[in-house]
């Protein structure tokens, strides 16, 4: 789940960025400002795990964005964040499917 | 031999109706070891005068012209001019009759009071404290009083109290030439070094009025012997008595007055008679408090003073930029001050040297405090930020000691500040800053707080700064707030404070560290930016290069920190990250410039890699991995 090459192969993804809760950068695929990226997603998945907690939902470990012209899936595993940039949006939904199936391959 | 020597002594006692210049006698009221005291009209001026007559034999005179040596103790008294003091009108030979006139003091002598029993230790100290002024007066003038007792206390009845009979008085000439040495006075009151032989000095007269002081408050002398030699042997051996001994309800502090002032030697005693009146302003208030009455009048030493203000509140805040609130709408404009919100500061260890300070400060037995840092460390900002805490419940008067002063000492300065007329002499600026402080404390119930900001610690504090830091030590009527560099509590012992380096307590603004600058700068984002702004984010590599950059020190954070937000509202971004850490200026501040035309502009690729190399080191330390090198992978 946090290799970026495996993900940055999944169809309809434009970009990954590797960082963790507290905002670090730690790799960037076909992305110019990684570090900008892992700092707000970073915060996000922190305000978000917290938000999480307090909804009973248990560990937090997706979070899916969409917008008019691209959709973003933040996904936390363990204390890494990993961002993948969606294009065009509405193929969100396979991304995720093919995530999962990733993640779920690796066991 | 004296060059005028009357042939005969005549009667001096049966002299009223006689007319000296302008001075009808009308009544004797006074005998004394140099002459009678008659009480006069002036018959020009219309007022009660005292006439003091001269008498004297070669004896009485100890092998000096009797004449001069009168006619000198109205030249000394004439050039105190102090309002304790009694004032001396003229001084004139005519015939055989050698005469001063002087101000008459319609009243009792403390002596004809304390016959009566001892008085209570209010009017005690109150005649104690006017008598110490007039000392002190006498002292700085160059004049030794000699023969300082309760009989030579005049007390008006409108309960001023005035130092009189300086015929024993000796000037700085005379102390010069070594009639010092010679023992006069009343033994009752007379120091152990002038029953030694020494000479007398300021401090044997700190001792006398100690003694009298003590006679006042307990009905007796400190050393009542049967006999002179007993009370020589008692002055000069005798364990110092405690006159809670006689008197339990006195307080401690008064005691422990008096065992500093009958110290057998003289340079355990109080340093000068002003420090005395301060430790006696000191027993005042205690007194005060302990009974709950008003207190006795103070020595009123005639400063014209003016009413203080009231403490200014923590000015409003200050609207944002328009840069800052346009691109990222900020309401107010963050990193001006050491926090963002009146009642937390951001960074612990801030907030951490607050408390311990206000701890101090609030501590009954610290009279001084330090607030040290390194240059741009953001102490000035804290002392004043804690100033206006202190605030709120007591009288703050701040001066910054760096700022241009026009040729004024600090005293001088301290002394306007608290609405006093200026003062030509450090003692008498002191003096009135004491006195003003004194009356904060009594109308507040609390210390005020005088706080000088701008000491250079790099060398030896001014002498006017010590003093005052001695006078918050003795009075008890203030504290003082020292801001400046480390190493403040050498450079005081290094001008003459009593106690050493560690005399004041210091406390030091630490540069923060890195979680620290994190929360800091997050603390002060979050409180100016407008309610419903979406938040403004830190980047982990743009906060390792914000603290590389300023060393934690505060003043650099703030504007380095400002300006990192100013370059990112420039290109509407609401991520710091580490191009802005690494662009933005540490010295001048970008949010009220007048354009944005002149900012940096973030190159591409970003990092390059000599600041990829810097970001790294950073990295290491923090215990990150290096910075992603994603050039080959398609970023």
């Amino acid at each position: 789940m946090t290799d970026l090459a495996q993900i940055a192969k999944i169809p309809n993804v434009a970009s990954a960025v590797l960082g963790d809760l507290a905002g670090g950068f730690y790799d960037a695929i076909r992305v110019a400002d990684g570090e900008s990226i892992a700092a707000v997603t970073g915060f996000i998945s922190t305000s978000l795990v917290d938000a999480g907690e307090q909804l009973g939902l248990g560990p937090l470990g997706r979070v899916s964005l969409a917008g008019a012209s691209r959709a973003c899936i933040i996904a936390v595993v363990g204390g890494s964040v990993v961002t993948v940039s969606v294009e065009p949006p509405g193929s969100l939904p396979a991304v995720e499917r093919a995530l999962d199936t990733s993640s779920g391959a690796r066991g | 031999m004296p060059a005028s020597r009357p042939s005969d002594t005549p009667d001096l006692t049966r002299l009223v109706g006689l007319k000296l210049g302008n001075y009808r006698l009308e009544r004797l009221i006074g005998r004394g070891r140099m002459g009678v005291v008659y009480l006069a009209n002036d018959e020009a001026l219309l007022r009660p005068t005292a006439i003091k007559l001269l008498s004297w034999t070669a004896a009485d005179a100890q092998g000096q012209d009797p004449v001069r040596w009168f006619l000198g103790e109205a030249r000394m008294v004439a050039r105190i001019n102090h309002p304790r003091v009694v004032q001396i009108y003229g001084a004139a030979r005519q015939g055989d009759h050698c005469y001063i006139a002087m101000e008459y003091v319609v009243g009792r002598s403390a002596e004809a009071l304390v016959a009566n029993g001892r008085l209570t230790p209010e009017l005690a100290t109150d005649i104690f404290l006017q008598a110490a002024a007039a000392l002190h007066a006498a002292h700085g003038s160059g004049i030794i009083h000699r023969d300082v007792k309760p009989a030579n206390l005049l007390v008006g009845a409108d309960g001023v109290t005035k130092l009189g009979d300086f015929g024993m008085a000796l000037g700085s000439a005379e102390l010069a030439v070594g009639n010092a040495h010679l023992r006069v006075g009343t033994p009752y009151y007379t120091a152990p070094e002038i029953w030694a032989g020494g000479k007398a000095t300021a401090s044997s007269d700190i001792y006398s009025l100690a003694a009298t002081y003590f006679h006042l408050l307990t009905g007796r002398p400190p050393y009542p012997g049967p006999s002179v030699a007993a009370v020589e042997q008692e002055h000069l051996r005798a364990p110092i008595p405690d006159p809670r001994g006689i008197v339990p309800t006195l307080p401690a502090s008064c005691a422990a007055l008096i065992a500093r002032a009958l110290a057998k030697e003289p340079r355990e005693r109080h340093e000068s008679a002003l420090v005395l009146l301060w430790e006696g302003r000191r027993v005042m208030q205690d007194l005060v408090a302990a009974t709950g009455a008003p207190a006795a009048p103070a020595p009123h030493l005639e400063h014209a003073f003016t009413p203080v203000p009231p403490p200014e509140p923590r000015p409003p805040p200050t609207p944002a930029p328009e840069l800052l609130r346009s691109a990222l709408g900020f309401a107010t404009r963050p990193f001006v001050d050491v926090a963002p919100a009146d009642d937390a500061l951001a960074a612990p260890s801030l907030a951490a040297t607050r408390t311990g300070l206000l701890d101090l400060l609030l501590d009954e037995t610290t009279f001084a405090v330090g607030l040290t840092g390194a240059p741009e460390s953001g102490h000035a900002a804290l002392a004043r930020r804690i100033a206006a805490d202190l605030g709120r419940e007591r009288h703050v008067l701040a001066l910054d000691l760096s700022t241009e002063a026009a040729g004024r000492t600090p005293l001088q300065r301290l002394s306007r500040a608290v609405g006093a007329v200026e003062e030509s002499s450090e003692e008498a600026s002191l003096d009135a800053i004491v006195e003003r402080m004194g009356e904060e404390r009594k109308r507040r119930r609390r210390p005020p707080v005088i706080v000088l900001e701008g000491i250079d610690a790099r060398q030896p504090a001014d002498p006017g700064v010590v003093r005052l830091v001695a006078a918050a030590r003795w009075s008890r009527s203030f504290n003082v707030l020292l801001v400046g560099g480390p190493g403040l509590g050498a450079a005081l012992a290094q001008a003459g404070l009593e106690g050493g380096p560690g005399a004041v307590p210091e406390r030091t603004v630490a540069p923060l560290g890195r979680e620290e600058i994190a929360a800091y700068v997050r603390g002060w984002i979050d409180a100016t930016l407008a309610p419903r702004s979406p938040p403004v984010v830190l980047s982990r590599d743009a906060l390792l290069l914000l603290a590389l950059r300023t060393d934690g020190a505060l003043e650099r954070i703030n504007c380095v920190a400002e300006n990192m937000l100013v370059l990112a509202a420039a290109e509407r971004r609401r991520t710091l990250s580490s191009w802005h850490a690494w662009a933005a200026s540490d010295e001048e501040r970008w949010a009220t410039a007048a354009t944005t035309a002149a900012l940096p502009r973030r190159p591409e690729p970003w990092p390059p890699p000599e600041v990829a190399d810097v970001i790294d080191a950073c990295r290491r330390g923090a215990g990150m991995p290096p910075w992603p090198r994603i050039a080959g992978r398609g970023g």
